[in-house]
């Protein structure tokens, strides 16, 4: 069973929609005890940082003993992989510090001055084309190097170079876009709302086992 | 020459018009016609696996009625692609509330004429990068100057006033809608699109008068503006306007 966990903010109908498809079971999770029945976790996020973890505070404990100690696949998306850090440049309260590294602004001083560049820099929104670090589990079956949808002003700044799997690049910055400790993964990028390429990589991480 | 389009590459948008649960499709904002059924529509361009989509209700703001969610609701579920929405939304819980449906982004026109704190409030609760300011844009004279109710009130503020109040706040994305062009086929207002890039750092999308793919391109590639959106070009084809959703765009 698939739970997608309902803190308020984030989108699951968009994940229930792709699962639904796929023919996979899945459970809306409310309360911290449902985690219990789940094989596969999923975090959405679609929100500023404080506003995440401030909803996420009660699901804390609960995910520490399933992802932690029972070793469950989760699922971090966008915010929700953010949070996966220690800190943020977004926001105060501290994050899961379950991948080793901050939660920074993109940069957007990389830009060559000789470009001229003066259109927009952030937030990085739209299709970009993402590159993984080696062959992974979660892009199996995908392009080389496909592309994903993005949203997003602040990136995980990764302390840990194994912990990142793959990357993209923005205003001539290259930054991690899916980064994972054992069985804990995060994805920047929307998969649900990233047509076939999104509903194939959701596909493998409910098809990983711990 | 200036390079001032994204290093990602251009967004083509469809932009759908909702009045009383229905799409509808507009010239000059004028002369709603029925153009099929929300759902449906949400289906057919999940298939065409568009870049994103943008549902405005155009009945809300000028009837004062109520934004209506369970709609939105069921236009999420159905929605494979990222979706923006707007029309009615006055506060910071109703816009939190349509992120929380499955929506991406949030279009705010009226209410943030009416009060700019508003903005920075949905800022803090959603983020920035899914708040959109949308500008109804209409042409008098050699002046361009906002309209809101569905182009019906005109407001205090011109063009250049509009953007300079919105380029401080730092939203995710500026939507220019020319009422003039509007369902006309006549291209995109150029000379409207190259002054909001000039006076603005944010991200733009055009939308009013696309009638070919040259005009997308037009609008990037001499403009340097990567939001590249349709109404009635992505909902009519052939001489005599048939109704059938399409989604004609430059090859990748």
């Amino acid at each position: 069973m698939i739970g997608l966990i309902n803190y308020g903010s984030g989108n699951l109908s968009a994940f229930v929609n792709v699962f639904t498809t796929l023919d996979k079971k899945i459970v809306i999770i409310n309360n911290p005890e449902e985690l219990k029945i789940c094989s596969h976790i999923i975090m959405p996020g679609v929100s500023a940082w404080n506003t995440t973890m401030k909803s996420v505070e009660k699901f804390r404990d609960a995910l520490f003993s399933c992802v932690i100690n029972k070793k469950i696949p989760f699922l971090g998306v966008c915010v929700g992989m953010q949070i996966l850090a220690s800190t943020s440049e977004e926001g105060l309260s501290g994050g899961l510090n379950w991948v080793c590294g901050n939660v920074k602004r993109l940069p957007t001083n990389q830009i060559p001055d000789n470009l001229n560049f003066v259109g927009p820099k952030l937030p990085h929104m739209g299709w970009n084309t993402v590159t993984p670090n080696g062959k992974i589990d979660l892009m199996n079956g995908l392009p080389e190097k496909p592309e994903f949808y993005f949203l997003h002003s602040y990136y995980l700044d990764s302390a840990n170079h194994d912990n990142v799997i793959a990357t993209a690049e923005h205003n001539f910055f290259r930054f991690p876009v899916i980064v994972q400790n054992e069985n804990i993964y995060g994805v920047q990028f929307h998969p649900e709302k990233s047509h076939i390429n999104g509903k194939i990589l959701l596909d493998n991480f409910t098809n990983l086992r711990y | 020459m200036q390079n001032n389009c994204s290093m990602l590459r251009s967004r083509y948008i469809p932009v759908l018009l909702i009045e009383d649960g229905e799409l509808t499709k507009t010239k000059q904002f004028e002369d709603g016609i029925y153009v099929g059924d929300p759902i449906n529509a949400i289906r057919i361009f999940n298939e065409k696996q568009v870049d994103e989509l943008s549902l405005f209700d155009i009945s809300i703001t000028q009837n004062g009625s109520k934004i209506d969610f369970e709609l939105l609701r069921d236009l999420a579920i159905n929605a494979n692609m990222p979706l923006t929405y707007g029309g009615g939304i006055k506060s910071v819980k109703e816009a939190s509330k349509i992120i929380s449906l499955g929506f991406e982004k949030v279009s705010v026109s009226s209410a943030f004429l009416d009060n700019p704190l508003l903005i920075s409030d949905i800022i803090a609760e959603i983020g920035a990068q899914s708040v959109v300011v949308c500008l109804d844009v209409k042409k008098i004279g050699n002046e361009y100057w906002i309209y809101t109710h569905r182009g019906k009130k005109k407001t205090n503020y011109d063009l250049l006033k509009a953007l300079e109040l919105i380029e401080p706040i730092g939203v995710g994305e500026i939507i220019i809608n020319s009422i003039d062009r509007d369902g006309t086929f006549f291209g995109y207002d150029i000379g409207l699109a190259q002054i909001v890039r000039k006076m603005s750092s944010v991200n733009i999308t055009i939308i009013g008068g696309c009638n070919g793919i040259s005009d997308f391109l037009e609008l990037q590639k001499n403009i340097g503006i990567c939001g590249c959106a349709a109404g009635s070009f992505f909902t009519f084809v052939g001489k005599n306007n048939a109704v059938l959703l399409n989604y004609n765009k430059p090859d990748l």
